[in-house]
């Protein structure tokens, strides 16, 4: 019951004019960005981030989970209509989707989709006000080997997850850990890797790795293979026909759950959540040869999955500060940087920002509801956009946002050469994501690594004697153990793909 | 050696990486009195970083025959992206002489060139310019460096 009055409280806060503003901004822009190809949540998330510096952190952050969740709403308007999808969680709902819109059906699918979302998003919120504060709660008493065993137990999970192989994975992640270290060290003090550079000695801005990694070696990439878009259809018609709404209700139904359980799995991702799904549809099915011939299931459940899985992947984030995707950790990046550090204390010390920001959630998918029945044609023509005009555009953004961040060049200069380290990283099939990842959480894991080293009676045993961290480090040890000897590699090519644009 | 690929190559550079940060760990103590000191956690990834690039290097060469990526596009893509990232470094070296407004409609019109004519290019360069000029130092409070002018 707590929690209902603190979300109400919450209420208060978000139902403020500019809040309302910023949340309206935020999805809007989410959905420019889930429309948009070639410009995906977390390049922007990373490229407006600075943008956010002068507000306060209530309106930053509702803002920028407006772009996060806004854009899985986003993506699907390309999937359906054009046959591209707009960010990588939406790619399954081209095959059905697109079918549907050929067959003058468009505005079915994008309905039955918007609705799913909705109520997807919705569910997986709720979840977050409920389940949050009693696992914050169960989290305060990790000390620091269970937050090293956790941390070390989501890197795991989303190695073993992803779509490259293994070892890519892991030289990622530990690249990514050491270029954490660059700068003043979390225990002592002492400065490392600056080589007598001045700027080196605060170390990396996320911010700056984020854009450069994510938004400007995807440009550097788009400069190939890019066509311009066919015409869309019409249309017309928002809701299924009368025998479709039990299946698709259904569908959804189980897309929320299979989403909301993904999201709080770290390392799992929307792209998994909608696939997951969309398999999971076609077995549930009477007949699966409907599907890829435009079944209404095959946009319901997938679009609804990647939907609860964004909301429910704020759980791990607010709870234990422990981000499940780029885009997550990128929202951990501007946690930081407005001073508030995700974690169990955070419903604790800043209960009325936590739950301001739940609520806003709940307007803001209120808002794209809106935004997506109505005017889902709108957006499709945004899509039209020409690429050739878009880059140079966002480019420019990214540069005086890079610049803005601490009003020096020398930001600038860095993000163009991680934006060229990306582009050869992606050509050369290494995984982007546990390099900002651990990136992120870098100084977390060598603090609570160093910490627990410090008040262990008997050294690395402390993280098997302890119940809880020999619990994860067990699991994590188990996830190592099988991603290298089963057949998960078999299985890891099917859920493949770069998931992290 | 023609036949060392690409994939070898990365590993290769991220070998020298792990050793330059492997070196220069050592320059940090390992331990102090309150217990691990500094040196410890870069001295480990380093040396994990070593081992698993090595792993790298073994399992692409092995792999040798098989398709390697190519690493840069060819022909009018190659000079597509040439023509993106001298726009970016350029902008980067002329802003602190010409300002934000000048290196940003030349950064602007050297991508628009080729796709729109000349006098709209110029005419999108100037507008997103000045508008992006006018968001950030007006409404957002970020100064942008500017010529001496003051613009």
């Amino acid at each position: 019951m707590n929690s209902l009055i603190q979300l109400l409280n919450g209420f208060e806060t978000a139902l403020t004019w500019w809040n309302l503003l910023y949340c309206l901004i935020g999805v809007s822009i989410g959905m420019l960005v889930g429309v948009m190809p070639g410009l995906g949540p977390t390049a922007g998330t990373a490229i407006l981030l600075p943008i956010t510096f002068g507000l306060e952190p209530v309106s930053a952050i509702i803002m920028l989970s407006g772009i996060f969740y806004g854009a899985m709403y986003g993506g699907t308007v390309t999937s359906v209509l054009i046959n591209t999808p707009g960010e990588a969680a939406s790619v399954i709902t081209c095959i059905d989707g697109h079918q549907m819109a050929k067959q003058g059906r468009a505005g079915t699918a994008l309905g039955i989709a918007a609705i799913g979302s909705f109520i997807g998003g919705t569910f997986a919120i709720i979840g977050l006000a409920f389940i949050g504060p009693p696992l914050a709660n169960f989290a305060l008493k990790f000390g620091p080997p269970e937050f090293f065993a956790l941390m070390l137990l989501g890197l795991m999970m989303l190695l073993g997850l992803m779509g490259q192989s293994l070892l890519k994975g892991l030289i990622a992640a530990v690249i990514g850990l050491i270029l954490s270290m660059v700068g003043m060290d979390p225990v002592s003090g002492t400065v490392r890797f600056s080589f007598h550079q001045l700027e080196l000695m605060n170390g990396f801005d996320f911010v700056i790795i984020a854009m450069g990694l994510f938004g400007v070696s995807e440009i550097l990439m788009g400069a190939e293979n890019r066509s311009d878009s066919e015409k869309i259809p019409k249309i017309k018609g928002l809701l299924p026909k009368k025998d479709e709404w039990g299946p698709a209700l259904k569908s959804i139904a189980r897309g929320t759950g299979i989403g909301f359980f993904l999201g709080l799995i770290p390392g799992a991702n929307a792209v998994i959540a909608s696939l997951v799904s969309y398999s999971a549809e076609k077995k549930f099915a009477k007949n699966p040869s409907r599907f890829g011939k435009g079944a209404i299931e095959g946009v319901a459940g997938p679009e609804t999955a990647n939907n609860a899985y964004s909301g429910a992947a704020l759980i791990p984030l607010f709870t234990l500060g422990l981000p499940s995707s780029p885009t997550v950790a990128v929202l951990l990046g501007a946690f930081i940087m407005h001073g508030l550090t995700p974690g169990p204390a955070l419903f604790q010390d800043n209960a009325n920002f936590v739950w301001a920001v739940i609520a806003s959630m709940f307007i803001g998918n209120l808002l794209l509801l809106v935004m997506n029945l109505p005017l889902a044609g709108v957006w499709a023509k945004i899509a039209l956009i020409p690429y050739k005009l878009l880059f140079p555009l966002i480019l420019i953004l990214s540069m005086v946002g890079a610049y803005s961040v601490n009003n020096s060049l020398w930001d600038v200069g860095t993000m163009i050469v991680f934006g060229v380290l990306g582009y050869f990283l992606k050509k050369l099939d290494f995984p982007l994501a546990p390099i900002v990842l651990t990136f992120v959480l870098g100084k977390s894991i060598e603090s609570s690594f160093l910490q627990s080293l410090t008040i262990s009676q008997d050294g690395f045993f402390i993280f098997f004697t302890r119940p809880i961290s020999s619990v994860l480090i067990m699991i994590t040890l188990l996830i190592i153990i099988l991603s290298i000897f089963s057949g998960i590699k078999k299985k890891r090519s099917y859920l493949a793909n770069d998931v992290e644009i | 050696m023609r036949n060392l690929n690409a994939q070898t190559w990365a590993g290769v550079i991220i070998l020298l990486f792990g050793v330059l940060i492997l070196i220069q760990s050592f320059f940090y103590s390992y331990s102090s009195n309150l217990g691990p000191g500094p040196g410890m956690f870069p001295l480990w990834l380093s040396g994990i970083l070593i081992l698993l690039s090595i792993m790298h290097i073994v399992k692409s060469i092995k792999k040798e025959g098989g398709k390697l990526p190519r690493l840069l596009p060819k022909g009018n893509d190659l000079r597509k992206l040439l023509k993106i990232l001298s726009a970016l470094v350029g902008f980067t070296l002329l802003i602190p002489f010409v300002g934000f407004t000048i290196a940003g409609f030349i950064f602007l019109f050297i991508l628009l060139s080729g796709e729109y004519k000349w006098y709209s290019n110029a005419m999108i360069s100037i507008g997103v310019t000045a508008l992006m000029f006018w968001v950030f130092n007006g409404l957002l409070s970020v100064p942008l460096p500017v010529n001496y002018f003051g613009f």
